[in-house]
């Protein structure tokens, strides 16, 4: 197995989270003192390791602490508890700039929206050259000029040179994606972040951006996290894949796995929701009610009791672990490891 | 009769650039209680359409020729004033980012009341019994009546549009995107939500989406659009088996689905044509793997194949489709020369 969620102080690992938790104080009014203890939990205590080459997929709903995991990750926020390794150094608390800069050039991220990425009067030139000339990579204009046009053909940009003088809006948003990814990777990162790449483009182009980010992350051997709701995508960009549920990783296994036999019964909510092109195929729908808690006041137990149509009086009370039912597959559900996955759930009811 | 019957229908925007032919020549029907999809990509004219057919347009937006026949009616022909009796009352619209599209500062049940008190000629009394059994029929508590939008939900705000839509009992109504900005789960239990309510009233719905998917799981027939022109329409089983136009194959290929593991994803190189000098030929034909020369001169005219199925396509190369099929499927085909 490529990754696994529990190692034991084992080496290796170009991403390592610890029990990371963030927490946002939540106000009561505008003009109100932030009240003691009073706390929105995005993410709530996730371990993560991640090995060279390998990609994440994290999905699941909006709110449920996806994209603040992307940000953690990147160190866009900092974690309010937990520890994050990145290829075995500490970096849960950067205190000095040069630290910083040095962990920004390793780990890079690509934006959802790529007609808003871009500086709309930079020209393509200037937008990838930026970063190398913050970064202080290249003695010369020429040199960096030269990194610029090769991050542009391994992005499919050719002839790199009729791109260069280029502005955003005489661009596509296939291409524009390509450019914000092409300025990405102009810095040699070993771990790549992608919130919902391709959700602003169109389905004809899609296919090509796809496929060029793992032709990428293979030929590189980046580590990558693709952070999306539509499960039909990570299944072609990720080895495994992480369905979280307000803040906690629900389940965790191979993409395939989670895709064809999903366990958790929040996880099998999701699957069968996708819609597909041949809606004989769509297995049975799991009725989840409505009724998602808040995240600043969680229930004790199971966080999805009070939707769960197979809620029994053990969820309620006690918390659900993180379990190996086999072959690297974890789920947090205490109903299903009791019966090593093999619990069915048909009609409703739990067989 | 049809109930609604769009006959070469025309949108045209004048831009500082010229004449964009947004809309350009679309021809389509739609019976009592059937459900359309109209799919395509962004700027392909299917909301431009829409907002035609409605007649709720762009101020540089106009209708240069066609018919939109609503029950034998042409609505282009209409004044303003008969036109405002059929919004809301025969069709009505579930706008693209339905969830934005409440007034904020207004409580919910507000757009309800006054809605049902004009349109309706309802009393308020009557408005509100009204809006509680909409909210109950498309699964809203009655209690959050008087919230304001910020405090619902994306899926409760849509499921509200959706009740405020039905509100005087249309025949038709036209929703743009309905489920685009919603998750999965949201997504699937408004996509059930509509087939319920159409079964339920007999509801004629035309749904705008550039999902296939989504139409594949709610829709009779299909339309599909690429620059302002239809390339294939026909019952959506069909179309989507046995597609006859490039350009629908090459959505198919683009298209992730989950429940096939080793489909190869493959897009279509490219972009969509300038809509103020449109090629003269077929608008695809420049990201066409198939395209002959004949493709560049002359615009293909829509021909039927199927007449069970009603299907068809506007395309040269309609007798050779079992051949093009086959090289669809193949990653080379679609990459560029």
């Amino acid at each position: 197995m490529a990754a696994s969620m529990n190692p034991k102080g084992e080496d290796g690992y170009v991403v390592e989270l610890r029990k990371i938790k963030k927490e946002y104080p939540v106000r009561q009014s505008l003009f109100r003192k932030k009240k003691q203890g009073q706390c929105l939990t995005a993410v709530n205590g996730v371990d993560l390791c991640l090995k060279e080459g390998d990609s994440l997929g994290i999905a699941g709903e909006s709110g449920c602490g996806k994209s603040t995991m992307g940000r953690l990750l990147l160190k866009l926020t900092e974690s309010t508890e937990g520890e994050y390794l990145f290829n075995g150094e500490d970096v849960t608390d950067l205190r000095s700039k040069e630290e910083m800069l040095k962990f920004r050039r390793q780990a890079q991220l690509v934006f959802q929206n790529p007609f808003e990425a871009l500086n709309p009067r930079f020209t393509v030139q200037r937008s990838i050259m930026e970063p190398l000339t913050i970064h202080g990579i290249g003695s010369s204009t020429e040199e960096r000029l030269g990194f610029v046009k090769e991050a542009l053909r391994k992005v499919n940009l050719q002839p790199a040179e009729s791109f260069l003088e280029k502005y955003p809006h005489q661009m596509s948003g296939g291409q524009l994606q390509r450019v914000v990814l092409a300025r990405a990777l102009v810095l040699k990162p070993i771990f790549l972040v992608a919130d919902e790449p391709v959700s602003m483009l169109d389905v004809s182009v899609r296919a090509g951006v796809l496929n060029l980010m793992k032709e990428i992350a293979e030929e590189m051997r980046l580590t990558t996290v693709y952070i999306s709701h539509d499960l039909s995508l990570l299944q072609y960009l990720c080895d495994h894949t992480a369905i979280m549920y307000l803040g906690q990783i629900v389940e965790y296994g191979k993409t395939e796995d989670i895709l064809t036999k999903p366990l958790h019964p929040y996880s099998k909510a999701l699957v069968a929701a996708i819609p597909t092109l041949d809606p004989s195929k769509r297995p049975e729908e799991v009725p989840l009610s409505n009724h998602v808690p808040s995240p600043v006041d969680l229930p004790e137990g199971c966080l999805l009791q009070d939707r769960c149509p197979y809620v029994g009086n053990a969820c309620r009370g006690s918390e659900q672990v993180l379990t190996d039912v086999g072959d690297g597959h974890l789920v947090r559900c205490d109903l299903v490891c009791a019966n090593n996955g093999n619990l069915k759930f048909e009609g409703g009811k739990a067989v | 009769m049809s109930l609604l019957d769009v006959r070469d229908m025309r949108v045209y925007y004048k831009t500082k650039k010229g004449i964009a032919q947004a809309v350009d020549g679309v021809s389509f029907s739609v019976e009592p209680g059937q459900s359309l999809g109209l799919v395509g990509e962004s700027g392909c004219g299917k909301s431009t359409m829409v907002n035609g057919i409605i007649r709720v347009m762009a101020k540089n937006a106009f209708i240069p020729s066609g018919e939109v026949l609503f029950d034998g009616q042409d609505l282009t022909l209409l004044p303003e004033k008969e036109m405002r009796n059929v919004r809301w009352r025969d069709l009505s619209l579930i706008p693209q980012a339905a969830m934005d599209s409440l007034n904020p500062v207004y409580p919910v049940e507000d757009a309800f009341t006054e809605v049902l008190t004009l349109k309706g000629n309802m009393t308020k009394k009557e408005a509100h019994a009204r809006t509680v059994e909409l909210f109950t029929m498309v699964g809203l508590d009655p209690d959050r009546l008087g919230n304001f939008p910020h405090e619902y939900s994306g899926g409760m705000k849509q499921r509200a549009a959706i009740a405020l839509a039905l509100a005087l009992e249309p025949r038709l109504v036209i929703a743009d995107e309905p489920v685009t900005a919603l998750d999965v789960i949201v997504q699937r239990q408004v996509l059930n939500e509509l087939k319920r309510l159409r079964s339920e009233l007999n509801l004629a719905l035309i749904m705008i989406t550039h999902d296939i998917s989504v139409v594949a799981e709610t829709c009779d027939n299909i339309v599909v659009m690429y620059a302002g022109k239809v390339v294939e329409k026909g019952s959506t089983q069909e179309v989507l088996e046995n597609p006859l136009h490039p350009y629908t194959m090459g959505l198919e290929n683009a298209f992730p689905d989950p429940r096939q593991q080793d489909k190869e994803l493959i897009s279509i190189e490219g972009s969509p044509p300038d809509l103020v000098n449109p090629p003269s030929g077929c608008r695809f034909a420049p990201r066409c793997p198939f395209a002959m020369e004949r493709c560049l001169a002359e615009e293909p005219p829509y021909e039927e194949v199927d007449e069970e199925h009603q299907h068809g396509a506007a395309c040269f190369r309609l007798s050779e489709t079992l051949k093009l099929q086959k090289l669809a499927k193949e990653v080379e085909t679609w990459q560029p020369a």
